[in-house]
Order: C-alpha cells, then sequence, then structure tokens
C-alpha cells in the first residue's frame, strides 16, 4: 500500500559542534514505517550545514529571526505554504518556540499543524524559574539564581560556593571558579542572549539526559534515559548510551503526567553519588540527540508527527539499552552558487 | 535536634577547618554529633563548618575532641587548611564526578578551585603528607574503580575512560601495582576490600 506523504517543514538545521535537532529529526522521519516525508528546511543563516544535504532536505527557505517580530516570520511561513503545501512544522530552537507557540491557532487555521508545549508550560520551565518550579512539582533542583547587574556578582559568595555556573536565558554555560570569571561570563553572556543571566549551584555527579514525548493529556508516548559519555566544552554530549534507569524514566513519567506535558521535551539531570536526581534544565523540544532514542527503537519523531496530525501513536513500552552514538565532523562538498541562491532568493 | 541554645546574640560562630573529611558520611555523622552536644551547625560541608556555640559551655578544645572521636581534626595553619583543601577537591573530582570530562574540565577543576598552579599545589602537599599529590590522586583513582567494579554499572573500558587511563590495560597494569590483584580477580574474589578515603596510606 503506497504510504501517505506528508509536506513537513523542519528548524535547526545547523549541524554544527552546537548541533541543532533538525537533521537528526528529518532523519528519523525519513526511517518511518508508516509515511513518506517531503522535508522543507527553514534556515535562518546561509551556512547552517543540514541546507546542503541532498539526502536530508528536499527543499529549504530562509526564514527571518525571532527578533524580527511574529508578523514577518508568518508572513514567510504564509509564503513558504502556498509554494509547499505544509502539513506540519517541527521547530527546533528555544529561542524560535516562543514565536511558534504564539501562532498556534494561525498557523492551524492555515491548515499546518505544530505540536509543542502550552504557553503556560513553556515559561513555567524557564531557567529563571526553575526553583519554583522544583518546588511544584517534587523535584530537587539546583539553588539558582537570576542576575541582572555586574554588582550583583559581589553579593554571590554569600550564597553559593565556588566553583558555579554562569547560564544564558537560552544557551550557553560556564563553570567559574571565581568572582573575576563570573564577570567575564555575565559579560559574554548578556551580550550573546541579553538578560537576565542565571547563576546556578554546581551540583557534582554523572550527567544524564532524558528524551521524552508527552500527548499532552498527561500520559508519556515514549522515553529513552542516556548517559552522556563524551562532553565538549561547551556541555553538548558528543557521545552518549542508552541505560537502564527505573528512576529517570519514573520521574520524566510523573512530571509529564503532572504538567500534562505536550510534545518533545528533554530533561537534563545530575545524578549524584548518593543517588539523588537533579534537574538542571528542560528543553521543551527534541534534543540533537534524538537519533539515538530511534536508534534504541522510539521513533519519537515520527510519533510526534501522529500527534500533529491528531492520529493516536500508541506508547513505546521499551528501548534498547546500551545503544550508543558518537557525533563525527565530515566535510561537505557544495557549490557556491547554492550559497549565492539562497543568499539571493531565500530559498534553494 | 538541637540542644536548647539561646538566641544568636549570645553564641559565638566560629568557621572551622577540618581534616580527614571525606565524605558525605562524615558531613552526616559530623552534623548529628556537633548537634547532640549542643553545637548549631551553621554549615558543614567537606573540609569545613560554621558552627555556633554558647561559649561557656564549648570551645574549640571541646570540639576538637568530638572531631578526633570520628577520626578528624581541626587544622590550624593556612598551608595545612589548603593541604585539605587539595584533598576533598581531589574526592570530588574523583569520587563524585562521574563523566569524563564536562563542563568542569578535569585538567582545570583542581587548578581552578584552589587557585593555584599545579605545581605549587603538590610542593605543599608534599611538605604536609608523607606521599605525592600524584600517588594521593592515584589511590584515590584505585579506590574509585574498586567501587564502579562493584556496582557493575560501568564497563571496565568505560570505567577506564571516566578514570582517564588511556586504555583497559593501563588501568589494570595500576590496579595490579597497587592492590595486588588483578581488577578481574577483584571482581570475581568478592575481596572488597575498599579502604576508607581517609585511611589511604
Amino acid at each position: 500500500m503506497k504510504k501517505t506523504k506528508y509536506h513537513i517543514a523542519v528548524t535547526g538545521l545547523n549541524n554544527t559542534d552546537n548541533p541543532g535537532p533538525g537533521i537528526p529529526v528529518i532523519r528519523s522521519l525519513r526511517e518511518s514505517k508508516d509515511f513518506d516525508v517531503r522535508i522543507i528546511g527553514l534556515a535562518y543563516e546561509n551556512l547552517e550545514p543540514g541546507i546542503y544535504m541532498p539526502d536530508m532536505v528536499d527543499k529549504t527557505y530562509q526564514i527571518p529571526y525571532p527578533s524580527s517580530g511574529m508578523d514577518s516570520l508568518l508572513k514567510r511561513i504564509e509564503y513558504i505554504h502556498s509554494r509547499e503545501r505544509l502539513d506540519v512544522i517541527i521547530p527546533n530552537f528555544d529561542a524560535e518556540l516562543y514565536s511558534f507557540i504564539q501562532s498556534k491557532e494561525r498557523l492551524k487555521a492555515i491548515g499546518i499543524k505544530t505540536f509543542l508545549p502550552t504557553i503556560d508550560q513553556f515559561e513555567e520551565r524557564q531557567k529563571t524559574n526553575l526553583g519554583k518550579y522544583g518546588q511544584k512539582y517534587g523535584i530537587k533542583v539546583p539553588m539558582s539564581k537570576v542576575i541582572v547587574h555586574r554588582h550583583d556578582i559581589e553579593q554571590l559568595k554569600e550564597s553559593f560556593e565556588y566553583p558555579l555556573l554562569v547560564k544564558g536565558k537560552f544557551y550557553d554555560a560556564y563553570l567559574a571558579y571565581s568572582e573575576e570569571q563570573v564577570k567575564s561570563h555575565f559579560d559574554r553572556i548578556s551580550a550573546k542572549w541579553g538578560m537576565p543571566v542565571i547563576i546556578q549551584e554546581f551540583i557534582r555527579g554523572t550527567e544524564v539526559n532524558v528524551i521524552a514525548l508527552g500527548d499532552g493529556l498527561g500520559n508519556t508516548v515514549g522515553a529513552v534515559p542516556m548517559r552522556k559519555q563524551y562532553i565538549t566544552d561547551k556541555g553538548k554530549a558528543w557521545g552518549g548510551v542508552t541505560i537502564a534507569n527505573d528512576s529517570m524514566l519514573e520521574l520524566t513519567r510523573d512530571l509529564i503526567k503532572k504538567t500534562q506535558w505536550q510534545g518533545g521535551m528533554e530533561l537534563e539531570l545530575i545524578k549524584t553519588m548518593n543517588n539523588e536526581y537533579f534537574l538542571i534544565e528542560i528543553n521543551p523540544r527534541i534534543p540533537a540527540w534524538v537519533y539515538l532514542a530511534v536508534a534504541a527503537g522510539q521513533n519519537l519523531p515520527e510519533a510526534l508527527v501522529k500527534l500533529a496530525l491528531g492520529l493516536n501513536p500508541p506508547p513505546f513500552l521499551n528501548y534498547k539499552v546500551g545503544k550508543m552514538f558518537i557525533r563525527y565532523s565530515y566535510d561537505l562538498i557544495g557549490d557556491i552558487s547554492q550559497f549565492g541562491a539562497l543568499s539571493v532568493s531565500g530559498e534553494m | 535536634m538541637y540542644k536548647s541554645l539561646p538566641g544568636n546574640d549570645q553564641l559565638h560562630t566560629e568557621t572551622i577547618y577540618i581534616k580527614n573529611m571525606v565524605c558525605a558520611c562524615c558531613v552526616r555523622v559530623l552534623r548529628r554529633d556537633f548537634e547532640e552536644n549542643g553545637i548549631r551547625v551553621e554549615e558543614v560541608r567537606l573540609g569545613m563548618a560554621i558552627i555556633s556555640y554558647q561559649p561557656e559551655k564549648m570551645d574549640l578544645d571541646k570540639v576538637n575532641s568530638i572531631l578526633r572521636k570520628n577520626g578528624m581534626e581541626i587544622i590550624v595553619g593556612y598551608e595545612q587548611q589548603l593541604v585539605e583543601k587539595i584533598k576533598s577537591t581531589v574526592i570530588e573530582l574523583i569520587h563524585q564526578m562521574n563523566n569524563a570530562d564536562s563542563i568542569a574540565q578535569k585538567s582545570e577543576y583542581l587548578v581552578g578551585k584552589l587557585g593555584l598552579s599545579y605545581q605549587q599545589l603538590s610542593k605543599l602537599f608534599s611538605k604536609y603528607e608523607v606521599i605525592t599529590l600524584e600517588r594521593f590522586i592515584i589511590l584515590n583513582k584505585i579506590e574509585r574503580i574498586k567501587e564502579l567494579v562493584d556496582q557493575d554499572e560501568f564497563t571496565l573500558s568505560e570505567i577506564a575512560y571516566l578514570m582517564d587511563y588511556s586504555s583497559v590495560q593501563y588501568l589494570s597494569n595500576q590496579f595490579h601495582k597497587i592492590t595486588g590483584v588483578s581488577v578481574s580477580e577483584y571482581k570475581k574474589s568478592r575481596m572488597k576490600n575498599k579502604k576508607s578515603l581517609n585511611a589511604l596510606y
């Protein structure tokens, strides 16, 4: 039987050393047993490597940065939709999620589906609210403080022990061993990501993550825990292995149930020597290591598309333990005319 | 539970640096013993505590005797305090942080946290201890390896990687040299002769 072909737009094609989830999401969708896909890449910059991967993206369009406002984003999406008849959009950047969540109804009205957290779910898990979040849902979180002025840094020694973490509101985290280092990281992060900057207690332990998908009704459609094996100086997992860990799965299911989480998510946790789990961050989207979950038996992007389309995918009940991923770099060869085409016409 | 203590204005608060505090159990035991003796614990962590007590009932000699009962003692002198900080930082690095490298780069952690070069730390360590800093790190790694082998969560290749050995062979050789048995013999025999971290040498 011929499979239905869905037209799916995907962002996050920056498959760099700080990779976006776009390419692994596309790779997962292309492996769907239930449907075929035409992939429309949505790119912010001309040199996002995913644009130049012909077996991944069928067509790429440039879209405006979130900072240019929702209307200009929607106008562009409407144009792309008029050309491509999009069924689903999967946004993969934290910084763009707010715009897409807010545009959900307008997108739906023109026939484009999304499957994203609600604005309340998105807002309450912000790094700046982590303390309250932990308290509300009964999860251990590191002590955090939001700062907006450089002179706040001097008071940190009263409540924090060094080293501590300095984090940007969307991305970036640095370990600081002294006040001087905090100042330097504060300047760098605030210049790049704006205010506020988050100061967080450094929890010692093993870095573990869970990728999960909630159906918006309190049910966990799938969840796979992973232990990071190799971590870059940007804090990104460059290698990882799926692990058997009932505590992490229980924590995830419990959180999804209590929050009625809708969409993909990544829980970043630290397991301490005392077997306690501290929630460091919730990323409200599919993470870049999603393909490990697919290899372990849970095609979560495929399930997300089904949920977006109103189909009811059955929950994944298990996954393979001991599946490992390791990232690598690879030189793609393109032509300067491709770069030019995207640059001039905004599509390729 | 605290024995009843008067208001803060009648209490004497002191920061003490403590020798041989090596794990979370030490923290718990010390908190309990201090509190049982009417000392209020403002903060306690590896190698240090901030305590408040009534000066007419308690003094540092009595505090020290509580510590000695648990194999610990107050450290006086800046350099000795620093040596104790070196030890607790090595313990944090080897026993509490499992990833081979993370946002906390292992090579930077000791130097970054203590604010001195590795050479300075190493020299200071040798001045007050009977072994070198390098040997102290190796002994701690071996104890951590025993723990990880006992836990059965990681393969030996992963343990070698986590503990910064370039190969399983290198780990095995060093393990044998220090303990007198190979890793597989240790695993099979279920000897489980783990050493307390405050009695490694």
